[in-house]
């Protein structure tokens, strides 16, 4: 009855934007982004890609409301390195590791089809 | 890409309508965000909107529409499709929708392969199958004698999250720390737990010692298709969606970072 | 009692199974077949298109 639209877990609202970045008052180094429009899949990706980086002390994210679709990502790094680059960072490596796994499935895929062409391997 | 994983990729069994592979030097998340994936944001071909002409049937027309709507249409080509929504047309076009029209008069069972689409590639499954008899068809409606139905049904691009109907899969399983030593779970009673199949123990043991140092690293993954696209096709696709999302949040990351001028160098507390 | 009675009635087809005649009922006339004279009468369907959301 009162249950929200299945599009809203998709479309951006009219003042919505993709993600909002809002530094920590008090702590330069720390960045509290949200992302609207989804979910789990890409918060927790992020939020350990960014625990992967040592310069990063903390990254955690949560998702306000089950029928909010957005995440909320808490990011806090050494003094002297900016949490927009560690999150960047995270960013280009998940990209470079899904072309690699993309590049590596589809090798796999290859070989499996034809065994004989993968033999000399 | 200073702190990338490089994952490898297993594949250990592929049938018409699984892959089995495993996954591994990567992390968990990265294993649960292409589950995730897979199942509710790979897009489909699937049936939006019926629109009835004729139905003199049992079931009434909300009822047959629902059926309609969860019917698996061969999907190969929904990457050519455009989403409605993104579309430049006005309310629909060959490249956003594709019709289907059924008709029919009792007395018979009206199956699946009785709709006829204005797609040859989008199209129920089980008009794919040249051996597959009638019998073995999704049966729509059954219709006594004089009784007869009349429809357009129109199919639409989507993903699982927006409705179940648009999962190309019918199971993602995915496993690991088969022996527990990672400790994820707690075992109340570890000896009257089934043991897993990939379990390394020897035979008496029921669990792993609990290993604090030890991470997730390796993941055994089924993919089993629903039939309207191939398994290996799902993953590969599951792939490109997931890193295509990533790169319009990075895109969307850096245009907001750039509003924001002060950003780019961390301040300094006065 | 001088409320406007309407000129034209609607259209009911009846229950009955080797019947099924197509009647037109005012207001304050029987329900009843004027064919076979059976009891139960249906609407008939809509001729409007009618659309519906497949979820």
């Amino acid at each position: 009855m009162n249950a929200p639209d299945p599009f809203e877990t998709m479309v951006l609202g009219p003042d919505e934007r993709k993600i909002v970045c809002v530094r920590d008052s008090r702590n330069p180094s720390a960045a509290v982004i949200t992302v609207n429009k989804e979910d789990h899949t890409l918060g927790n990706l992020l939020r350990v890609q960014l625990l992967r980086d040592p310069k990063v002390l903390f990254s955690g994210y949560h998702v306000p409301h089950p029928l909010q679709s957005k995440f909320v990502l808490r990011v806090l790094t050494v003094e002297g390195y900016s949490p927009i680059e560690a999150v960047s960072g995270a960013f280009n490596d998940l990209i470079s590791e899904m072309s690699l796994l993309e590049e590596r499935f589809r090798t796999e895929l290859n070989n499996h089809q034809n065994p004989q062409a993968a033999s000399h391997f | 890409m200073p702190f990338a994983s490089q994952p490898v990729v297993q594949i250990l069994e592929l049938t018409p309508d699984n892959v089995r592979f495993v996954l591994s030097k990567t992390e968990l998340s990265v294993a649960n965000s292409l589950r995730r994936v897979c199942i509710a944001e790979v897009p489909t071909m699937a049936i939006d909107l019926v629109q009835f002409d004729e139905n003199s049937s049992v079931l009434h027309d909300e009822f047959v529409a629902h059926r309609l709507g969860l019917l698996p249409l061969a999907s190969e080509t929904a990457g050519e499709f455009d989403y409605l929504a993104e579309c430049d047309c006005d309310g629909g076009c060959n490249r956003c929708t594709v019709s289907l029209t059924l008709e029919a008069e009792g007395p018979c069972s009206v199956v699946a392969r009785d709709l006829r689409s204005s797609d040859e590639s989008v199209v129920p499954i089980s008009q794919r199958d040249a051996s597959g008899s009638e019998q073995h068809d999704v049966v729509l409606v059954k219709l006594g004698a004089g009784q007869r139905i009349k429809l357009t049904a129109i199919a639409k691009k989507g993903i699982g999250k927006e409705h179940a109907k648009w999962n190309p899969t019918c199971g993602v399983s995915m496993e690991y720390d088969p022996d527990n030593k990672l400790r994820h779970t707690t075992y109340y009673d570890p000896q009257n737990w089934p043991q897993s199949h990939l379990s390394e123990l020897p035979a008496g043991q029921c669990e792993a010692p609990f290993d604090i140092n030890a991470k997730a690293d390796k993941f055994w993954l089924n993919v089993e298709a629903s039939g309207v696209i191939p398994p290996a096709d799902i993953v590969l696709n599951a792939i490109s969606v997931l890193k295509q999302k990533l790169k319009t949040l990075a895109d969307a990351f850096s245009t907001e970072v750039s509003q924001q001028s002060d950003w780019t160098q961390p301040q300094h507390q006065p | 009692m001088d409320r406007q009675q309407p000129q034209t009635g609607m259209y009911y087809i009846c229950g009955s199974a080797n019947c099924r005649a197509r009647n037109e009922l005012k207001q304050r006339d029987a329900i009843k077949c004027t064919a076979c004279g059976y009891r139960i009468m249906y609407k008939e369907r809509t001729r409007r298109m009618v659309q519906f959301q497949a979820r």
